[in-house]
């Protein structure tokens, strides 16, 4: 049996410490964008990118030939890193439940419950940018239905590699249909 | 052609082992018993633990990409924030509109 393929604690630890900072710099800009007070739990963080390393280096041993050579390209990396940030939620909005009129029936309080999706589908625009070499967002149309599929459906990390495929094959210009 | 984990395998090959292993079988409808050592060396010709069979074409476009650049990903990361935090606004508009209904 050929040697398995894994990420060293060190690369592990730098892709960590990246994402953290990601994660801290988008919460604030959030904070300040609508007025809410959020958490970054640094534990599931780490759970969402060890866990994502783990899926990769799988990846990486069963598809690949040479899995020390060759390379999983950013679509797989930010497919698992979606699938574990969707699954552990490392940022959360703080509730101050206590505060006058605060109602827990009033939908609007729900308004920023996606921050873990949306920071998904932002990690996912930043290593897809780097991709490309292109700097790119998702649309809010198309982020709101990723989104919604991301927190009410069952997606898994094989349809988050297909969604973020065709968004590329869509920046290269590729033909994803033919018109006829 | 078939993809075989990276490696382009031709369909004469694959036909080849289809037909080692039909033989195999026909001899067992024969009423011949097929023995263990023929059944090993079916097994081997298709099983080649460093190169499964059944991971066929998955390896499409894996190779072709840049490797993980924390640099990149930090500055990319400055870049796009306030393209994302404007697409967090409307999708949590969105959200809102949906949640009225």
């Amino acid at each position: 049996m050929a040697e398995r393929f894994e990420f060293s604690s060190e690369e592990i630890e730098l892709r960590f410490v990246d994402h953290w900072a990601l994660a801290d710099q988008y919460r604030h800009r959030l904070e300040s964008e609508f007025n809410v007070k959020t958490d970054l739990q640094t534990r599931r963080l780490y759970l969402a990118i060890v866990s994502a390393y783990k899926d990769i280096e799988r990846y990486k041993n069963f598809h690949l030939v040479d899995p020390f050579a060759q390379k999983s390209d950013a679509i797989k990396r930010v497919a698992y890193l979606s699938k574990w940030i969707c699954r552990f939620k490392p940022l959360s909005v703080i509730e101050d439940s206590s505060a006058e009129g605060y109602d827990a029936t009033n939908a609007n309080v729900d308004k920023i419950t996606l921050i873990n999706e949306l920071f998904a589908l932002q990690v996912a625009a930043i290593h897809l940018s780097v991709h490309v070499g292109r700097d790119f967002v998702i649309g809010p149309e198309k982020a709101y239905e990723i989104a919604y599929e991301m927190l009410f459906r069952q997606v898994n990390e094989d349809s988050f590699m297909l969604v973020f495929q065709m968004i590329i094959d869509h920046l290269k210009n590729e033909n994803i249909v033919i018109l006829v | 052609m078939i993809r075989v984990r990276g490696e382009t395998r031709s369909a004469r090959s694959v036909l080849e082992k289809k037909m080692i292993w039909e033989a195999a079988m026909d001899e067992t409808s024969d009423g011949t018993d097929m023995s263990d050592e023929k059944r090993r060396q079916a097994f081997k010709e298709y099983h080649k633990p460093e190169r499964p069979i059944f991971q066929i074409g998955h390896a499409r476009r894996t190779n072709t990409s840049e490797d993980y650049v924390s640099a990149s990903i930090r500055a990319a990361g400055e870049r796009l924030l306030e393209a994302g935090i404007k697409t967090a606004h409307s999708v949590i508009a969105g959200f809102a509109k949906h949640s009225k209904k």
